[in-house]
């Protein structure tokens, strides 16, 4: 192991101390750390949120909020956990990881990586104090429809400025991510040989930069709709409302792959290591991913079914809807392929992989159920549509990065967790999530709607056992954090190579990886790859 | 030991890469802003 002697060697220099190594971070470790701190901070600030959402959901009638503050309750909640928790989480594993899979020394922009982190904190505290503004914080849904988001009171030109910063960060981070992939290998290392999550990061990033300029632009004109005289989406005016509708959504079908493909990535390289098998079916993997990110531009309209569309237009993003399950459909195979008779144990980080494909899988299929235009008009805008996308994303998208983070955090702490702890853990969410969620299907079926603070009374045995499931979800992640915080501290210590099963060079360096590392390239052989 | 000189020629392929990648995020958003302004 060439590269170990050489790595230690370099730990002892120039690592800077203090609030400095913090603040002026250009590394990609560190800057990793930040993000994933930061994203587990706004899991839970969301997560309070949701909490008070469900207490008031508990019964049927209006018992702790005013309903103004439950809708900014329900509006907010949603920001922070698409934009402060799932993607900074999902770009803080890409810094920490992406450099150590391709044999690279650090990200290709540095100085640029700590701006795209440090700007996140401003843009959240500036969304949050929203929240104590004349007329309270954004109360129209995080999907900012006009003319309701038009209403928002002092805190609307803050929520718009908030936005253009997350974008602002998201799109240099993905221009980070994209030049470290395409300049920094290390030799040796081609395209077809990265790990998927390095993949599904660069195609991840093509979206981001293609999709969030347009959330920007929408939101702008927005602004100049309130302040400055203009009626894009104003009809006195000329305008039309529901043009707002097509350009967010624009932005917002491929912002859900956004948060959907690194999971996808993390996924595909835990089930190999815990089944000790190879990823079955790399590059149509790799395939399946990119079909899905371009078709992922033409289904917009699939959440505007009932806008009244013409029906040519309804049919066709019906069949693009359809058409997505097909690469979808290929990964899942590839994955449940990759189990079959292959080796399998159990730890923590395979048993939140599994839940992922299984409940992710629940979450595509109500999601297809949706896409089909005539029985969408039953199904929109009720709690069968929080459930659907809660699969996706909680049971999905969260369930995916919790396995990332048992499964590199030997690798960033140098010790094992504790398994124990890691599978209770798991086993509590699993059961807590579903109980949560599954209910809302029948709510939804049964006409419930959604970002209500009130319901009738048939609802309240359902609404009761979901605020259950939630409370006992949230209560759940304390133990999370206990668990990460534990390891931290110490532990059995890891091996270089914490999984036996695990392939691939981020595997190759000591745990806890020292603060350089691939200074000098990596002499790649092929059986040192995740996929050689 | 990476000579420095491939090093400023990987740093100047960074840059140049990312110059491109922001002038494409800037011209969707512009050209978004546009379309709909000339439209009103
Ligand atoms: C702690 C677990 C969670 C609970 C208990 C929870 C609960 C809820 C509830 C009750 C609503 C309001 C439904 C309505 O009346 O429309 C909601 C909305 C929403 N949640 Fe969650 N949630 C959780 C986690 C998440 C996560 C992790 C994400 C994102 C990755 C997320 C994304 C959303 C979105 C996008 C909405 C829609 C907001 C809107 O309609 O404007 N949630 N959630
Ligand atoms: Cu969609």
């Amino acid at each position: 192991m060439s590269t170990l002697a050489q790595d230690t060697h370099h730990d002892h220099d120039h690592k800077p101390t203090g609030l400095k190594r913090w603040f002026f971070s250009t590394n990609h470790k560190d800057i990793g750390t930040l993000y994933l701190i930061f994203a587990l901070t706004m899991f839970f600030v969301g997560g309070g949120m949701a909490m008070i959402i469900r207490a008031e959901l508990f019964q049927p009638g209006l018992q702790f909020v005013d309903p103004q503050f439950y809708n900014s309750m329900v509006t907010i909640h949603a920001l922070v956990m698409i934009f402060g928790a799932v993607m900074p989480a999902g770009v803080g594993l890409a810094n920490w990881m992406i450099p150590l899979m391709i044999g690279a020394p650090d990200m290709a922009l540095p100085r640029m990586n700590n701006m795209s982190f440090w700007i996140l904190p401003f843009a959240f505290a500036l969304l949050l104090s929203t929240i104590f503004m004349q007329g309270g914080g954004p109360a129209g849904g995080w999907t900012m429809y006009p003319p309701l988001v038009l209403q928002t009171g002092e805190a609307f030109p803050f929520l718009i400025f908030a936005i253009h910063f997350l974008g602002i960060s998201s799109i240099m981070g993905a221009i980070n991510i994209i030049a470290t992939v395409f300049n920094m290998r290390a030799p040796g290392m081609s395209l077809m040989q990265m790990p998927l999550f390095v993949w599904t990061w660069v195609i991840t990033s093509f979206l981001l930069i293609a999709s969030l300029p347009v959330l920007a632009g929408a939101v702008t004109m927005l602004l100049t709709d309130k302040y400055f005289g203009t009626s894009f989406f104003n009809a006195a005016g000329g305008g039309d409302p529901v043009l707002f509708q097509h350009i967010f959504w624009f932005f917002g079908h491929p912002e859900v792959y956004i948060l959907a493909l690194p999971a996808f990535g993390i996924v595909s390289s835990i089930i190999p290591t815990f089944s000790r098998k190879p990823l079955f079916g790399y590059a149509s993997m790799v395939y399946a991913t990119a079909s899905i990110a371009i078709l992922s531009f033409f289904v917009w309209a699939h959440h505007m079914f009932t806008v009244g569309l013409p029906i040519k237009g309804e049919l066709f993003f019906m069949y693009a809807t359809m058409l997505i399950a097909v690469p979808t459909g290929v990964k899942v195979f590839n994955w449940v392929a990759t189990m079959w008779k292959g080796a399998m144990t159990f730890e923590t980080p395979m048993l939140f992989a599994i839940a992922f494909v299984i409940l992710f899988t629940i979450g595509g299929f109500s999601g297809l159920m949706l896409g089909i235009t005539p029985v969408d008009f039953q199904y929109h805008d009720t709690y069968f549509v929080v459930a659907h996308f809660h699969y996706v994303l909680l049971t999905g998208a969260v369930f995916a990065l919790m396995a990332a983070v048992y499964y590199w955090l030997p690798k960033w702490t140098g010790y094992m967790y504790d398994e124990r702890l890691g599978k209770i853990h798991f086993w509590l969410s699993t059961i807590a999530a579903n109980v949560l969620f599954f209910p809302q299907h029948f709510l939804g079926l049964a006409g419930m709607p959604r970002r209500i603070p009130d319901y009738n009374i048939q609802f309240a045995d359902f609404n009761m056992i979901s605020s259950i499931g939630g409370f006992a979800y949230g209560l759940t992640q304390l133990l999370f954090v206990y668990i990460v915080i534990k390891c931290a501290l110490g532990g059995k210590k890891s091996k270089a190579k914490s999984w036996e099963g695990a392939r691939g060079l981020e595997w190759t360096v000591p745990s806890p990886a020292p603060f350089h590392t691939f200074e000098t390239p990596p002499k790649i052989r092929k059986e040192m790859l995740e996929n050689g | 030991m990476k000579s420095s000189n491939t090093k400023a020629k990987i740093n100047k392929k960074n840059k140049r890469l990312a110059i491109i990648l922001g002038i494409m995020a800037c011209s969707f958003y512009g050209l978004f802003v546009l379309v709909f302004a000339i439209n009103d």
